[in-house]
């Protein structure tokens, strides 16, 4: 007759186990939920964690599964050594079972660029001493793979402090057609997150060889997270990318620039943290490949969007003008969210009541107002207010009970918010105003 | 004629009579006055507390009446939370034995009162940081149940976290 192992994997202990009887107000007796409250205050240092598993096996249930194993962090190669040793030579163990988020902390480089120490910058010294506890670039890639073929449960992967020689192997690159014909036949997976985050100090140009490997195991990844990267090279990976997150990157525009099959999915594109106004024009970029590209994140607290402290509406109330003109390249863009949004300081109820409404002299359009209007034309405008303290003026001309200068933003009521806003001129079907934490503060649709 | 009362019953059937400004600081028994009594209290409204005793109940209710001014900050920044220390009368307040605090802490968690689970799960907390297997065993009279041979393989599986 033979034996079907259903879940099971290496590392489950064989024979019964003794049964401890304790009395209901005893730490043991703890609900999970409470035990897990407890556990979080002692989890930052490790060693708490790893003296907790050990005391019993209901303890170590817990910290295996909720702590240790949940998320990863390999800072060393050496760490990861071990951990490949224990965990995925020969038979996989069932703690692999846990891993939601993976992180690599400074990920290997291949050995010829690992072991060459550059002097002066220009010579080359090849060094043959290695750690004896640490992955050789093959086995470190090796492992990678055991490891995503085996977490099922991962949910978010992050390589961060990646070095400029850092790589995946350049014949998955050259193979990648046949990989990927092979791949079809695969379970398709999905990856929710994945962060690559360059060395400090450097920024790196994305290069396939930088998702390859990822792509092999997973078929889509919901949101790829791109910090401190140049954005030059066509990026042409067979996977897709639902939302990509520029996070200070740069963009290093070439003449002619073949498109990127690995954007052709992206339906959201966030900004974050701009150093220039040249790179807005990744989101022609994306938009040029991507024909599902709906929505659309400026983080406005950006650098480039001011001169001194003051918001250039000289410069950008034009770009946004286009931006939100729902036509031509733009015309699928429906939603657009406004992070870190400290602009309406810029709002003075005096000033708007004080205007001759009826002069002959054009009204100036480098200013707030006319940023809301051309914003507002977008279907869907979101507004997250910065987390500083946002302070405004109230007025009894519109509507408020007393005059304030510094009423707190995020304490208006609904109808606050109307009078508020009532000197703008919004033509949205949908606007949402939330907190820097997400919360919603003021949401009016004309569908309602 | 005396403002009504929120009358807490415990499991054993004793009575404590409270201000409802007290009762309210579990959000359990606020949520009950504010939905059985949407017009306010017009006369005492009992509250049966079927999962707490007396003596535990008595403890819980002297927290709600020292904090019945207090208000506590809506952080949901978990992370800086959980490193502010206990506060010193709290710190004193926990001050009793393992058995009561935890059925402290598992009355704050039924009724719902977070400042005073969060005070509670820290004071445990406190006293599982730095120490060795042997000794959490020994403070908590925790039985070691893994075999000589188990317990060698998890420290072997565990390695690879030390230097985490």
């Amino acid at each position: 007759m033979r034996n079907y192992q259903l879940i099971g994997r290496k590392g489950r202990p064989a024979g019964r186990r003794k049964t401890v009887e304790y009395p209901n107000a005893h730490l043991h007796s703890l609900p999970t939920e409470i035990l897990t409250r407890i556990v979080e205050i002692v989890a930052d240092d490790t060693r708490n964690l790893l003296a907790l598993a050990l005391t019993c096996h209901r303890f170590h249930g817990i910290i295996c599964k909720n702590f240790l194993y949940n998320s990863a962090e390999f800072k060393s190669p050496s760490g990861f050594f071990r951990f490949t040793g224990q965990h995925l030579s020969h038979d996989t163990s069932n703690k692999i079972n846990y891993l939601q988020t993976v992180r690599f902390v400074n990920p290997q480089v291949p050995d010829s660029s690992k072991y060459k120490t550059k002097i002066a910058g220009s010579y080359a010294v090849e060094s043959n001493t290695r750690l004896t506890d640490s992955l050789s670039y093959s086995e470190f890639i090796k492992s990678l793979g055991t490891l995503f073929a085996h977490s099922y449960g991962l949910q978010c992967l992050e390589f961060t402090e990646i070095a400029p020689e850092f790589a995946f192997p350049g014949e998955l690159k050259a193979r990648h057609a046949s990989i990927f014909k092979k791949k079809i036949t695969k379970t398709k997976r999905r990856l929710n997150k994945l962060v690559l985050k360059s060395q400090t100090g450097w920024s790196i140009p994305l290069r396939d060889v930088h998702l390859s490997l990822v792509c092999k195991y997973f078929d889509v990844i919901n949101e790829l997270v791109l910090v401190n990267f140049i954005i030059t090279n066509p990026i042409n990976l067979d996977i897709a990318i639902n939302k990509v997150t520029f996070d200070s990157c740069s963009y290093s525009s070439t003449s002619s620039r073949p498109s990127s099959s690995a954007f052709k999915d992206v339906a959201a594109l966030e900004l974050l943290r701009m150093p220039s106004s040249k790179e807005l024009s990744l989101i022609d970029l994306v938009k040029l490949d991507a024909q599902k590209l709906n929505t659309l994140t400026i983080d406005l607290s950006s650098s480039m969007f001011y001169t001194g402290k003051e918001f250039n509406f000289t410069r950008y109330n034009p770009f946004f003008r286009l931006l939100c003109s729902r036509e031509g390249g733009y015309a699928r863009l429906s939603t657009l969210v406004l992070t870190d949004f400290g602009l309406f300081t810029y709002l003075q109820h005096e000033d708007v009541h004080s205007q001759n409404r009826d002069s002959w002299i054009e009204p100036p359009t480098n200013n707030f107002e006319t940023f809301i209007k051309y914003v507002s034309n977008m279907a869907n405008l979101v507004i997250v207010l910065k987390r500083t303290p946002v302070k405004i003026q109230t007025c009894k001309n519109c509507g408020f009970k007393e005059q304030s200068r510094d009423k707190a933003i995020e304490t208006l009521t609904s109808q606050e918010w109307e009078h508020f806003l009532s000197p703008l001129e919004f033509h949205n079907n949908s606007l949402r105003i939330e907190s820097y934490k997400g919360i919603p503060l003021y949401t009016v649709s004309k569908h309602n | 004629m005396s403002s009504p009362k929120v009358i807490i019953v415990s499991s054993d059937d004793e009575k404590f009579p409270v201000e409802p400004k007290v009762a309210e600081k579990s959000i359990l028994m606020k949520n009950m006055i504010h939905d059985l009594n949407p017009d306010g209290l017009t006369e005492d409204f009992e509250i049966p507390t079927p999962n707490v005793r007396a003596n535990v109940l008595s403890k819980v209710l002297e927290w709600c009446e020292h904090h019945k001014n207090t208000v506590f900050q809506d952080d949901d920044d978990e992370d800086a939370k959980k490193s502010v220390p206990v506060e010193e009368w709290d710190r004193n307040f926990l001050k009793v034995d393992q058995e009561m605090l935890y059925e402290i802490i598992l009355a704050a968690n039924y009724l719902n009162i977070k400042p005073l689970l969060d005070s509670g799960c820290k004071m445990v907390a406190e006293m599982i940081k730095s120490k060795s297997p042997e000794e959490l065993r020994r403070t908590f009279n925790i039985v070691n149940d893994f075999s000589p041979e188990e317990e060698a393989a998890i420290r072997k599986e565990n390695e690879w976290a030390e230097d985490r």
